[in-house]
């Protein structure tokens, strides 16, 4: 029997507990782990259905089953060096449609912030993960690793949203296992002006008639760098990949998107998407959509191109009573929207003030 | 005072002259016709009142409800209360639903959306990023959609029934009846006239050839002229009424 969770009446009793304890979380139920006593509460409502969500330091001390299991298989982490982190473990046939919200803070200023995170959905099991990395300091890093285990039937979908300072420096590596016919949906997006984002998304289809789509959209301002490089490995047949990318270049930034699908058993099918719009003569944006075969039964397939808006657009909206900024932020979010039509409904709302917010902004 | 009010305008687009001397008054709840063949001018005076940057008056004025606006920005006009439904719209990756929504806030639109898309059957396009794959008759749904959710005083038509089926024709017939009704101005380009049997108050008809207007009379007059002599033979006779 599959068990479906309610999360979001778990919340309400766990902030209605936290706001008589004195803590001021916010009504959407973002939790932030740095406050332990509100993710402590909700890590114990959610222990009822045999759900884990505790603070990684705290998982090597009570799982280490679950994390000799399913974690550092891809990484080589000293738990010693960890600074944060969290272990999501969805027991088989539990289902957990609304999200789970984690933000991690940058807060102490010119620290570098070590993040590890394992996310395991067992068999015949379906989660909603939504994580925010975020500083309330000027300059620091953070680097963080997530390691993602998706059973058999099972489903992930994790959206991660980054929200840093021009002077941050970001390193992301997430690795993600799936067993046969695992879903997994990956959704990135960063939303603010950064030194430099480096990240590397690995996914491993490996069992049969796996699926997985990873969308990412890549904002560079000022002078941004931003590197963002996502694999797939199509290993077992039946497997298919679709990797989106949306990219904005505006001041000088530079963005780079790396996406490439490697297969290497038979019947498995992906495709690459990348898309850049071009907002500043100053900015440089790469695409490198690469697909690699090792096997003829398969089909890989990939669209790229860059361009900018277009001088027939903005004058058709122009002509609808917009003003010229209005216009270009009306096709900025049309264009991000792009990739983000099969988010899951629960994360709707998430992305559309992502997108707002980001088509608001003078670009 | 006419709603909108074009004297002895020249118009030029990428440095050639399009339109010369074209004059044409429209009145409040009036619709009023505009035809002649291809090139000759019709979108361009369209363009040109709706004040699209690429076509310059290089001569006359624009005056809409007695306000010169030549000079104003195309985007300044709308919010007047000037509308354009497009006759070849560009695709854009916006949702029509957002687009529209937004449209409406603009504009003050407080009317429930679905009443207005139900009439020209718009549902099925909603979710679709605006003219990406839309049919001819789609588009022109798409386009009289947008103009209506602009609450339009005054509503410029390019060619709404070209490419579009008779059933559609009727719906587009019908909304362009309802602007007049509720008391805009309207300047209607047809090419062929068919539309003309679903209008209900037909106003004044001009004739534009080669970028002049050549004849103005009542608009079922100048449609029964054109059946009669083509629009090179009325552009032959060169008389206005």
């Amino acid at each position: 029997m599959v068990i479906e969770v309610k999360i979001d009446e778990i919340t309400k009793k766990v902030l209605s507990k936290a706001l008589s304890l004195g803590l001021e979380v916010n009504k959407t139920g973002s939790l932030i782990v740095n406050e332990s006593m509100a993710f402590h509460v909700l890590s114990e409502a959610l222990k009822e259905y045999g759900i884990i969500y505790v603070s990684i330091k705290e998982a090597f001390d009570r799982y280490p089953d679950i994390i000799e299991k399913y974690g550092l298989k891809m990484v080589r982490v000293d738990p010693r060096n960890i600074d944060d982190g969290v272990l999501l473990y969805i027991p088989r046939n539990t289902k957990v449609l609304e999200p789970i919200y984690t933000c991690f803070a940058l807060a102490r200023r010119g620290v570098v912030q070590r993040i590890y995170n394992l996310y395991v959905v067992e068999d015949y099991s379906e989660a909603v993960a939504a994580k925010g990395c975020l500083t309330i300091v000027p300059e620091g890093a953070h680097s963080g690793i997530t390691e993602i285990y998706v059973g058999r039937h099972a489903k992930l979908s994790s959206i991660m949203i980054h929200n840093w300072m021009p002077e941050v420096r970001v390193s992301a590596l997430a690795r993600a296992r799936l067993l046969e016919e695992a879903v997994y949906y990956d959704y990135y997006v960063n939303l603010t002006h950064v030194k430099r984002i480096g990240s590397l998304t690995e996914i491993y289809l490996e069992g049969n008639s796996a699926r997985a789509q990873a969308d990412m959209i890549l904002i560079g301002r000022g002078r941004s760098t931003i590197s963002h490089n996502v694999m797939a490995y199509l290993n077992a047949p039946k497997t298919s990949v679709e990797l989106i990318s949306r990219m904005l270049g505006d001041g000088e930034s530079r963005v780079e998107s790396t996406t490439r699908i490697i297969a290497n058993a038979p019947n498995t099918r992906g495709h690459i998407e990348c898309q850049g719009l071009q907002l500043s003569n100053s900015a440089v944006l790469t695409t490198k959509p690469v697909l690699e075969s090792h096997i003829d039964e398969t089909s890989l397939t990939h669209e790229a191109s860059i361009g900018k808006i277009s001088e027939e657009e903005l004058e058709y909206l122009m002509a609808k009573g917009f003003r010229e900024e209005e216009a270009i932020s009306l096709i900025v979010r049309g264009f991000l929207e792009l990739g983000f039509q099969r988010v899951p409904d629960k994360l709707k709302p998430v992305i559309e003030r992502v997108l707002d917010i980001l088509s608001q902004a003078r670009m | 005072m006419a709603l909108l009010d074009v004297r002895e305008l020249a118009v030029r687009v990428d440095g050639k002259n399009i339109i010369e001397n074209v004059s044409l008054r429209i009145n409040k709840g009036e619709i009023t016709v505009l035809m002649g063949p291809n090139a000759s001018g019709k979108s361009t005076l369209l363009y040109s009142i709706m004040g699209l940057q690429k076509y310059r008056v290089v001569k006359g004025k624009i005056l809409f409800n007695g306000k010169d606006i030549t000079n104003e920005p195309s985007w300044k006009r709308a919010r007047m209360g000037i509308g354009l439904a497009f006759q070849n719209p560009p695709k854009i990756l916006i949702r029509l639903r957002y687009l529209s929504r937004k449209i409406a806030e603009l504009h003050s639109f407080h009317e429930s959306l679905e009443n207005i898309s139900k009439l020209l059957s718009m549902d099925q396009l909603l979710d679709r990023n605006i003219h990406y794959g839309f049919s001819g008759g789609e588009s022109k749904r798409t386009e009289l959609f947008l103009l209506m959710l602009q609450k339009p005083k005054l509503a410029l038509l390019d060619e709404p029934d070209s490419g579009v089926d008779i059933e559609s024709i009727r719906s587009i017939a019908d909304c362009i009846n309802r602007l007049a009704e509720n008391g805009a101005g309207v300047l209607l380009v047809t090419h062929q006239g068919y539309i003309l049997r679903y209008i209900d108050n037909l106003g004044r008809g001009y004739v534009m050839y080669n970028g002049r207007i050549i004849y103005e009379d009542d608009a079922y007059i100048v449609l029964k002229k054109i059946m009669i002599q083509g629009y090179s033979g009325l552009a032959s006779s060169h008389k206005k009424a």
